[in-house]
């Protein structure tokens, strides 16, 4: 919430050459005749006003600003008529700076100057002061509350513009939290959900005394937790280091996309499900972020297949057209599956899919539901 | 001489009895209306003012005490906005001679803000006698009377116009914030 307006050196020789300068000349005009009470006030305020600026420099902040101000405020304009109006100086920018602080409630700032235009008229009764002289003192200090006024709506906007920024950054980190929940849940409902299967395999297996084949399953489902440990561990490295790991991940994009695509049917195949894969038109390269999404949607989807039509023959397709990808997975609607009424609550995958896909911006989308027979999942990514 | 005195003396007795009167009751609050009397006053003050003394003949001392005045007035009236208290009426009532307003608070300044007339009056007396053993009688006059309680009832009326706007904008908030009754 703080805004970068410490005082520096600059306020420190600014307040001490003002102040200096309004006491050489108090000196320089003082013919004896000013009252002693007077000069007193008239350097009390001219101290206020130095130390403001040794004390903004000393402490790096505006804590004296107020107390300081008041002072000067107050002392300056009892001393102003005495003075020739010389002491209006200090007292007009003791005026300034407490209506300036936004940590003073405004309508204390106003009183402040109110009070201290009544000093200035008060003074003017002793020094015998013309009516017109002490009104332009008092005009000075109007001048002061106006501009310490402005000041303060100043500040106050940066400080709004601060909170805006940090509710933004908030957002940010909503968002990201978002992110990191969606990958998590791919990760781990991929390679938990296959091991799941291949261990209830192992279990019927082992149950009917097919070692050998319970044997190559419980190798199968190790091969999958290691994939998916390397999994998570990329999943977090990204998360640590987004920057690194992109970089990282660039080369070799192309292949590794249709690499990936296999990789993900040989685990479906291995799974013990059916996957019937074509492809149309001619690949063409993808922005690294389409082809997480692409990845990640037939992940998804394959994971749906096993979990809802088990044993069913799915289909998966690419399509490459000139400015898009189109990823469809499909199939048949399992008869123990109630059947699903429109798009079907398939827990966050879905959810995560739809997100990655609005990430990737115009002409990107995912949907899913029945057609005909088959749950149809569809992904575009536009190139 | 003398006259002028009474009437003046009167003319403040009456204005004081009725602020005071309204002040001891619950009235519906329109701060339109609230605005009116200051200023009502205040182009009046002004016109006797400049009546009775042009700006010429003003000597310091008839400026410092219009300014003390004005200050002390605007701070009473500041403080007797800032006691008075207001509630919610039970139901709207339409104020004004064609009832173009509605007003939704009532408002009492009580006991205290009678203490603070008697303080107003006691303050204006005294500086009326200093000022006049100094040598200045413009204080006496009924233009700086009727400007001084100008600027106690505006003082009053702005203090008192932002808390109703907060009370206001707060319960607006409230009844939004919660599921409708």
């Amino acid at each position: 919430m703080m805004t970068d307006d410490r005082p520096g050196w600059s306020t420190l020789v600014l307040n001490l050459i003002g102040s200096a300068v309004v006491g050489y000349a108090l000196l320089r005009t003082d013919d004896g005749g000013r009252p002693t009470w007077a000069l007193v006030l008239a350097v009390i305020a001219l101290l206020a006003w130095a130390a403001r600026g040794v004390l903004g420099l000393l402490w790096r902040d505006r804590r004296a600003d107020v107390p300081l101000g008041i002072v000067a405020a107050l002392a300056g304009a009892a001393a102003a008529a005495p003075s020739d109006g010389l002491t209006v100086v200090p007292a007009a920018i003791g005026v300034l700076l407490v209506i300036g602080s936004t940590s003073v409630p405004l309508p204390r700032g106003i009183s402040l100057a109110l009070v201290a235009c009544a000093l200035v008229a008060v003074s003017g009764v002793p020094a015998q002061a013309s009516v017109p002289a002490v009104i332009t003192m008092m005009g000075g200090l109007v001048l002061a509350a106006v501009g310490g006024y402005s000041r303060r709506q100043f500040r106050q906007g940066e400080a709004q513009a601060v909170l805006l920024r940090e509710r933004e950054l908030a957002m940010r980190q909503e968002a990201e939290r978002v992110a990191i929940a969606r990958d998590l849940h791919d990760v781990l409902a991929h390679s938990l959900g296959g091991l799941v299967i291949q261990l209830d395999a192992v279990e019927a297996l082992l149950e009917s005394g097919d070692r050998e084949e319970a044997t190559a399953r419980v190798a199968a489902a190790r091969r999958l937790a290691v994939d998916g440990l390397g999994e998570a561990r990329r999943a977090v490295a990204t998360l640590r280091d987004p920057a690194r790991s992109d970089a990282a991940a660039q080369p070799g994009r192309e292949e590794s996309f249709a690499r990936g695509v296999e990789r993900l049917l040989q685990a479906h195949r291995s799974l013990g499900g059916v996957v019937d894969f074509s492809v149309r038109g001619t690949e063409r390269p993808l922005r690294a972020q389409a082809d997480d999404a692409l990845l990640r949607a037939l992940q998804e989807a394959l994971s749906n297949v096993r979990k809802h039509a088990p044993g069913q023959p799915a289909r998966a397709g690419l399509d490459w057209q000139d400015d898009t990808v189109v990823l469809t997975v499909s199939n048949p609607l399992a008869d123990t599956e109630p059947l699903s009424k429109g798009p079907a609550p398939r827990g966050y995958g879905l959810t995560g899919m739809r997100e990655r896909f609005e990430a990737l911006g115009l002409g990107s989308s995912v949907g899913s539901g029945v057609q005909g027979d088959r749950f149809v999942v569809t992904a575009e990514a536009a190139l | 001489m003398s006259l002028q005195m009474l009437g003046n003396a009167l003319l403040a007795l009456g204005l004081i009895a009725w602020i005071g009167y309204r002040q001891m009751n619950w009235r519906p609050i329109d701060i339109g209306r609230m605005w009116r009397t200051p200023l009502v006053m205040g182009v009046v003050g002004v016109a006797f003012l400049l009546n009775t003394a042009g700006p010429s003949s003003l000597s310091p001392l008839d400026l410092a005490v219009l300014v003390v005045e004005l200050v002390v007035s605007l701070g009473i009236g500041a403080a007797m906005g800032r006691i008075a208290t207001f509630r919610a009426l039970p139901a709207p009532v339409r104020m004004g001679r064609n009832g173009e307003s509605v007003a939704l608070y009532e408002s009492r300044t009580g006991g205290w803000g009678l203490a603070l007339w008697l303080l107003v009056i006691a303050v204006r007396v005294s500086i009326d006698v200093l000022a006049g053993l100094a040598g200045s009688h413009l204080a006496a006059s009924a233009g700086v009377i009727l400007l001084m309680l100008a600027a106690n009832r505006a003082a009053r009326t702005f203090v008192f116009a932002g808390r109703v706007a907060r009370q206001s904008t707060g319960a607006a908030a409230l009844r939004n914030g919660s599921p409708a009754a």
